[in-house]
């Protein structure tokens, strides 16, 4: 399995690469970005606000599974996405990826993508360290659909590229 | 009488005000302060000296958090491992959540279920490494081969699905939450 990772990464990297290094063609070419910051998930020190917070966006995660209607749903989620989990605490960052993550599924199931994509790419910047967890993957592919969906195909080529690192990142971490 | 015979004498007197034994050869000598000679005669001491003598070199005491946090995490998985070949099972370590609980044992399933995930990211990136490799004519990729990458990362999403639906996840991380703050008197 660490070989196979090994792999993988090697690939991604390598496409990576050729990417970077291409002659430019004639007709204007827009880079892909295939940068990925990340970081491993610490739980940080719990407090009363990061409680509140997660029992926030849980309540917001109930509220929307009862909705009578994927709209009705879809405004829940984005309103509890207004509020920034505190820094440093682990678990409300997880939350926090989690909830944006079923919020932009769910605005590009609404046929919605550049909502997704103006709530995605700020969030989602190459700059931006994400963490190791499936809901980064989740946000990264949805950015990659929407992006697609807009014709950005640079962007969509990029974060699908993103999302296939932090996946060979999120099989590392499970089965070293 | 030597100061060496008043010392020892001292020791043995005091040890025997408190019921204690008489300390052994070995025992005086380390309370003598002759390490050497109290190695000499207990093995098992001059062992354990061995091992601190080449552990030091690789002491590490400026580990940030996320070093220390993965440097236990591995020693932890190591002896589960350890204990699963004394036990003749197959022992899983029990890996650590972001709330600091532990997860639930992976299933039978879940090898398996991690191997096919990693052959679907090798032919995603496969399919990533022939996309981006620069042809005539074509910048990017077209519309079906994004949609091709968009499947295979999909898929292999799909895979590391846990079966929890968000609500669960988070409610579950909130529980875990509330009982951390507890315990910590918070």
């Amino acid at each position: 399995m660490r070989g196979l990772g090994a792999t993988l990464g090697a690939l991604v990297l390598a496409g990576s690469l050729v990417a970077g290094c291409g002659e430019p063609s004639e007709a204007e070419r827009e880079p892909v970005d295939t940068r990925l910051e990340t970081h491993a998930v610490l739980p940080g020190e719990p407090s009363p606000a990061g409680l509140a917070y997660v029992h926030g966006v849980a309540q917001a995660h109930r509220r929307a599974d009862e909705a009578s209607t994927p709209a009705e749903a879809l405004e829940i989620l984005a309103a509890a996405l207004e509020r920034e989990p505190p820094p440093r605490d682990g678990v409300a960052e997880l939350v926090y990826f989690g909830l944006l993550a079923r919020t932009a599924e769910l605005t590009l199931e609404q046929g919605a993508p550049e909502r997704a994509l103006a709530l995605l790419g700020p969030r989602l910047e190459p700059e931006i360290s994400l963490p190791i967890d499936r809901a980064s993957a989740r946000c990264l592919i949805a950015l990659g659909d929407a992006a697609a969906q807009t014709g950005d195909h640079a962007l969509a080529m990029g974060s699908y590229a993103r999302a296939l690192e932090m996946l060979s990142l999120l099989i590392d971490e499970v089965d070293p | 009488m030597s100061e060496s015979d008043n010392r020892a004498t001292q020791i043995e007197q005091e040890l025997a005000a408190l019921g204690e034994d008489a300390p052994s050869e070995a025992e005086f000598a380390l309370l003598q302060g002759e390490a050497a000679a109290a190695l000499e005669r207990a093995p098992e001491l001059a062992s354990v000296a061995r091992l601190v003598e080449l552990a030091e070199p690789h002491e590490f005491d400026d580990l940030s958090e996320l070093e220390t946090h993965r440097g236990w995490r591995s020693v932890e998985q190591r002896l589960w491992s350890g204990a699963g070949d004394e036990a003749g099972g197959e022992a899983k370590p029990r890996r650590a959540d972001a709330s600091g609980s532990a997860a639930k044992p992976s299933s039978a399933g879940a090898p398996r279920r991690l191997l096919l995930a990693a052959f679907g990211l090798a032919a995603a990136a496969a399919v990533v490494l022939v996309v981006v490799l620069p042809r005539p004519g074509d910048d990017l990729p077209s519309t079906a081969e994004l949609s091709e990458m968009g499947d295979q990362a999909r898929a292999a999403l799909k895979i590391l699905d846990d079966g929890k639906s968000d609500s669960e996840r988070a409610a579950e991380l909130a529980d875990q939450y509330a009982e951390r703050m507890e315990r910590s008197g918070g």
